[in-house]
């Protein structure tokens, strides 16, 4: 054992330490095994807070599998397509740098925009203090904080256009579980949101059957253009606004 | 043997494994240790070594169930905060939250295996570090002086070091006082259970270079070693 210093750390045997060989020579064999010793109590200290982080991502954001994401975004293009989406949805295609600059009015997405079925997603370097990545992390624009309630017009905007491509799925998710709670039942999800997009705007589809919003323009997150989305502490009151209305805040992408 | 399959007769022990208790002095050229022995403090096990039942657990916990986001936190967080901790020092905690918040975040955006949630994992890990360290305008850290670490070890007696595990923070800040890409080389390598093509994603870096610079790492640790059992 003594005899290690002898031996050069080539290349074969320094790969060998790194999986966790062992072996020769001892010292750094067993340096190696303290390193990635067993967890400690202490370790794991920060679980609570973790707990809370994913369960208030799973309150604020939408259907979490990036299938329900992609049919919706589909919906979404089929079915109202004004030259602002198009470009929006052109940036996001893009890789989304125009919204992580914050210089585009952002329709109410869930899901993280740099979706990326290799596993790695655009993990760039997040926003201090949140680190959410962009204001489109969830449609929540308190992103960086507990929500206190999803915005029911998110949700009714999303569970529209799911509802238009499966219908019992999106009133099974129960990703749309405050929906069904603010309707009275889940088989009156779809009814209540038709109402409330309808109410929230007159000059809407005349066919709100038929597609997932009468309105043509997407509800606007208003914090998502600033550089911090998830520090806002701004009030989710979104409403689908028309385009001939007056628009959010933040529509400085034109 | 992969990165993380710790087993056989002289084989490091991993996070989810049965631990060897390895004797707290360096001095004595120690033969690695042997399984635990019964006088050992409860551990928190629900750590799968199987990367089959991590992968569920990250699917599961992309469709909301919480237990299997748990069994990841338990599995992945502590060799993250240990790589973290070789980047921030004692802030390792502040970041491996932020971590994980964004993790919980975008997990829906993530669909892999279980090397692939872990490189994933580190990769955000490695960008809150970063971002902590531009806030405060500071350059990773090194955690320990080499000559600290004698004292910090021989201060304990062989028990009660082993199950402070007091010896891994030694050997952890050991490691860390690394040049920097030879450190993160290591630690991802080590405490991440990650290959080195996994790692040169973390770190932007071909796999030829990351091994190079893990060799490197455990050859300067070797001759610091040596230095060290001859005082």
């Amino acid at each position: 054992m003594g005899q290690h210093r002898d031996r050069p750390l080539d290349a074969a045997t320094a790969e060998r330490l790194l999986a966790g060989g062992g072996g020769e020579p001892a010292e750094l064999a067993r340096l190696l095994a303290a390193a990635c010793g067993p967890a400690r109590p202490s370790e794991l200290a920060g679980e609570q807070a973790a707990m809370l982080a994913f369960r208030s991502a799973q309150a604020a954001g939408l259907p979490g599998p990036v299938q329900a994401h992609r049919r919706w975004m589909s919906a979404r293009w089929r079915q109202l397509m004004p030259i602002k989406v198009a470009a929006v949805a052109g940036a996001l295609a893009a890789g989304g740098m125009a919204l992580a600059a914050g210089t585009v009015a952002l329709p109410q997405l869930h899901g993280s925009p740099t979706v990326d079925n290799t596993g790695w997603p655009g993990v760039t370097d997040g926003r201090p203090g949140t680190g959410a990545p962009t204001g489109l992390s969830s449609t929540n624009p308190n992103a960086g904080s507990t929500p206190a309630s999803p915005s029911l017009d998110g949700l009714c905007v999303a569970h529209l256009a799911e509802a238009a491509v499966d219908p019992e799925r999106a009133r099974d998710n129960p990703a749309f579980a405050a929906l069904a709670a603010a309707a009275g039942g889940p088989d009156k999800v779809t009814d209540f949101c038709r109402n409330r997009q309808s109410a929230a705007t007159p000059s809407a589809d005349p066919d709100p059957g038929s597609s997932p919003a009468p309105s043509p323009t997407p509800s606007v997150n208003p914090p998502a253009t600033k550089p911090n989305p998830g520090r806002s502490a701004e009030p989710q009151t979104h409403r689908p606004s028309t385009p001939a209305a007056a628009e959010p805040v933040d529509d400085s992408a034109r | 043997m992969g990165p993380r399959a710790r087993t056989g007769p002289d084989a490091a022990a991993g996070p989810g494994d049965v631990p060897p208790i390895p004797p707290a002095e360096p001095a004595p050229p120690a033969q690695l240790a042997q399984p635990a022995p019964a006088a050992r403090p409860p551990r928190p096990r629900r750590e799968p070594a199987d990367p089959a039942e991590l992968a569920e657990a990250v699917q599961r916990a992309r469709d909301g169930d919480e237990d299997a986001f748990r069994l990841l936190y338990r599995t992945v967080q502590p060799g993250l905060l240990r790589y973290l901790r070789g980047l921030v020092g004692d802030e390792a905690e502040d970041v491996a939250a932020e971590a994980w918040a964004q993790i919980a975040r975008d997990l829906s955006s993530f669909n892999g295996d279980a090397d692939g949630f872990r490189g994933w994992a580190a990769t955000i890990a490695r960008h809150r570090a970063l971002d902590h360290l531009r806030r405060l305008r500071r350059r990773p850290i090194s955690a320990l002086a080499v000559e600290d670490l004698t004292e910090l070890v021989s201060s304990h007696d062989t028990a009660a070091a082993a199950i402070d595990g007091v010896d891994t923070d030694a050997a952890l800040a050991m490691i860390a006082s690394l040049p920097p890409d030879q450190a993160e080389a290591v630690l991802l390598r080590v405490v991440m259970g990650l290959d080195a093509v996994r790692a040169g994603e973390v770190l932007g870096k071909r796999p030829g270079a990351v091994r190079t610079a893990a060799h490197r790492g455990l050859r300067k640790l070797a001759g610091q070693l040596g230095e060290r059992n001859r005082r």
